[in-house]
């Protein structure tokens, strides 16, 4: 693409990219850390988590503001448009992402958690299967790269089908009477906290595609 | 500081040269019009410019048939020449492209120049050797033609300076061409083409050579276009190589009001202009 | 429902290529907004459709351009054709000569129409319909030359309307006009677009997104894209659009 006439605005522009990019990074950061904590039952790093919270936050209303800047002086059009709209949402959807990432690690830390085999073995792949999404729609945010971001958009219903099976095995092994019910409800939030993120990096791809070819595809299938 | 003092120094020395120049120039018409002022003023009364001639040896009488005769005749060429100028300027302005337009153009430069005795001798042999007779006819003719390039060349220049805008605007109205230049374009020319008309008009009211051979001059009164007629110059010339001091006196008082005519016509000119 | 069908419009002036090969529908009843840059022929395309061409003797003219199926470039009287499609032009151009009053009815009279009761009502309907009627109802018989930029732009329009065209061409009609005064014009073009079809040239390509619903983008005499006003702005097909109206151009 060709540069702008106005080399400020070119900048600007760019500095947008960097600093979703750069917010992006960030959240996905907490979640994996978040993950990790999960994954060994060690909450004693959860400080950090916590601590990239309110950067995060920050990072959201620099983003906003400049956004809103950049409308207001500019009047964007076409694909800058596309790019500045699609940034307010973004860093609502990133917001998103790294509270429900502290979310997670709370949860966790106060249910005492220990992740029993049975268990573990249904919520690791859904674990997994959001993770990768959350990596693939932020690095097709980076690379613009809207087949990417189609293939993230296509496996949301893997993550909607690993939190069923979590639910379906919680029930069972509540009936059985083999997991305290405080443990299984904390367990059911996290499985739901899980299914959520893989629901924003949904978004995130959609609106990859919507910023990159002008198509809207949200709310219609795969 | 030595070279900025002699730049100084020959800078004013050049103003005052130039500015010297243009006093010398103006002396001579201030002596002129000092001159007619002074002798002319003492035969300017109410009789001179009503009375008849007096016959030769009786003092007194005016120019009154020489001032009608001017009226009359300048009054047709402008007839012959408004029209003429007006629709040649506007066929340059409008129209005008190519051969034709050159050579036009190139023509009216050409008669603008020409000597006003020529263009007199020229009427001379088109009119009155065959009618046989002077006219005032055919003085209005001579000083006709003598019109016809200043309104021309100035109907031209106006017309080019109307923005292109007025034109288009009132063509896409659908308003055929020649309603555009008639009601939009002419008017909105009109302040400069009637300064062109009046100094064309104070241009030939004191021509003299072109009516020697046309108008001829007459004592008398007359109001017949093709009688020989009075003209102010003409009378003027009459009475200034006259022996005679009364005649040379009334030929400085129709000097004085030939100027004051063309001096009004300037003057008025200029204010149109002005007032645009 | 097309109102204007150019079909492979081409226009040369002298050796220079203005127009190449151009094919738009211009809708009836709405705002059609031509941009590009300086020099890529929206202008000219715009004037092929009264046919100003005609006053330039070196112009030379192709294709076709239908007003409702009828070929305007086969018209054999032109100013009937000029009645039909009204221009207002880039900078307001009053006649000086004549009274505000009369710069309306200027359309009637020299076309001939006479009846005075009528040419009143049509004069009041004009100017009414170009918001103007209460800024100029005490001075209609005062030069136009007192008026504002902006009020002699739509004293233009109005003399344009009392004509009854069914076409309006407007060829950058606010360039010379300030922010106020163009947001009053835009804002009349909004309204009179429900009765006549307006096609404008703007190089303000915020002007054309506020006022039309269809716009093409012209550049070194082709169109390059033309489609409804919002798609265009928000996702253009083509990569020179795209380039234009963000601005990365050059």
């Amino acid at each position: 693409m060709n540069q702008h006439t106005s080399r400020q605005y070119e900048q600007e522009l760019q500095d947008l990219r960097e600093r979703l990019i750069a917010m992006g990074s960030t959240v996905e950061g907490m979640i994996i850390q978040t993950s990790d904590m999960l994954e060994h039952g060690n909450f004693s790093s959860i400080e950090e988590v916590l601590q990239k919270d309110p950067v995060a936050n920050q990072m959201e209303l620099d983003i906003d503001a400049l956004c809103v800047r950049l409308l207001a002086l500019r009047q964007p059009a076409a694909s800058d448009l596309r790019l500045i709209t699609m940034g307010l949402k973004l860093t609502k959807e990133l917001e998103r992402i790294g509270d429900i990432a502290v979310n997670i690690a709370k949860r966790g830390r106060a249910c005492n958690w220990t992740p029993g085999k049975a268990v573990w073995s249904e919520l690791h792949p859904l674990i997994q299967q959001t993770l990768r999404m959350i990596h693939g729609s932020l690095d097709a945010l980076s690379k613009n790269n809207v087949t990417e971001a189609q293939q993230i958009r296509s496996e949301d219903d893997v993550a909607d089908d690993a939190e069923k099976k979590i639910i379906h095995k919680l029930i069972e092994l509540l009936q059985a009477q083999s997991m305290p019910v405080d443990h299984a409800t904390s367990l059911l939030t996290i499985a739901k906290y899980y299914e959520r993120l893989a629901d924003h990096s949904t978004n995130i791809a959609e609106m990859v595609i919507y910023m990159m070819t002008g198509k809207d595809v949200r709310h219609k299938r795969a | 500081m030595k070279t900025s003092l002699r730049r100084r120094l020959s800078n004013r020395l050049f103003l005052l040269a130039t500015v010297g120049c243009a006093l010398v120039a103006l002396i001579p018409l201030f002596l002129i019009l000092g001159r007619l002022v002074q002798d002319g003023m003492q035969s300017l009364n109410w009789a001179f410019l009503t009375q008849m001639p007096a016959p030769v040896g009786e003092v007194g009488g005016g120019m009154a048939n020489a001032i009608m005769g001017t009226g009359m005749i300048v009054g047709m060429a402008m007839l012959i020449g408004i029209p003429l100028g007006i629709g040649g300027g506007i066929y340059l302005s409008e129209y005008g492209r190519g051969q034709l337009a050159f050579w036009l153009r190139y023509l009216s430069d050409l008669l603008a120049g020409t000597p006003s005795i020529v263009i007199g001798i020229f009427v001379y042999v088109l009119i009155v050797v065959p009618t046989k007779h002077f006219s005032a006819l055919a003085g209005s003719v001579a000083l006709g033609i003598m019109m016809v390039p200043t309104i021309t060349r100035t109907t031209e220049e106006m017309l080019k300076m109307v923005p292109r805008d007025l034109r288009e605007a009132s063509l896409a109205l659908g308003i055929s061409q020649w309603r555009t230049i008639l009601s939009i374009v002419l008017a909105a020319g009109s302040s400069g083409i009637i300064t062109g008309i009046l100094l064309s008009i104070s241009r030939v009211a004191g021509e003299t050579a072109p009516l020697l051979f046309t108008a001829f001059g007459n004592r008398f009164w007359n109001t017949d276009v093709s009688q020989p007629t009075a003209a102010l110059p003409l009378q003027i010339f009459a009475y200034a190589i006259s022996p005679y001091d009364d005649w040379q006196s009334q030929a400085w008082a129709g000097a004085l009001l030939l100027i004051m005519l063309v001096l009004c016509l300037n003057v008025t000119a200029r204010f149109i202009r002005r007032g645009h | 429902m097309s109102h204007i069908r150019i079909e492979n419009l081409s226009v040369q002036f002298g050796d220079h290529q203005a127009l190449r090969d151009v094919s738009i529908d211009v809708k009836r009843h709405a705002v059609t907004a031509i941009i590009g840059p300086s020099g890529c022929g929206k202008s000219t395309l715009i004037r092929s459709i009264n046919r100003m061409h005609d006053t330039i003797p070196t112009s030379a003219v192709s294709g076709k351009i239908f007003l409702d199926g009828e070929d305007v470039l086969k018209m054999s009287d032109v100013t009937a054709l000029r009645r039909r499609v009204g221009m207002v032009f880039q900078r307001p151009n009053p006649f000086p000569t004549m009274s505000i009053y009369d710069n309306v009815a200027a359309g009637l009279r020299l076309n001939g129409k006479q009846n005075r009761r009528e040419m009143e009502e049509r004069v009041v309907k004009s100017i009414t319909q170009a918001a103007l009627w209460n800024e100029v109802k005490d001075r209609l018989h005062k030069s136009p030359m007192s008026l504002s930029g902006g009020q002699q732009q739509r004293l233009c329009i109005a003399r344009a309307l009392a004509v009854q065209p069914e076409v309006l061409l407007l060829d950058e009609p606010c360039s010379a006009l300030d922010p106020i005064a163009t947001a009053r014009v835009e804002e009349l073009i909004d309204e009179l677009k429900s009765r006549f079809t307006i096609v404008m040239v703007t190089h303000n390509m915020q002007q054309a997104a506020r006022t039309s619903q269809y716009t093409a983008f012209m550049y070194m005499g082709q169109l390059i894209e033309y489609g409804n006003t919002t798609e265009l702005f928000t996702k253009p097909k083509v990569q020179q659009t795209e380039d234009y109206i963000t601005g990365r151009f050059g």
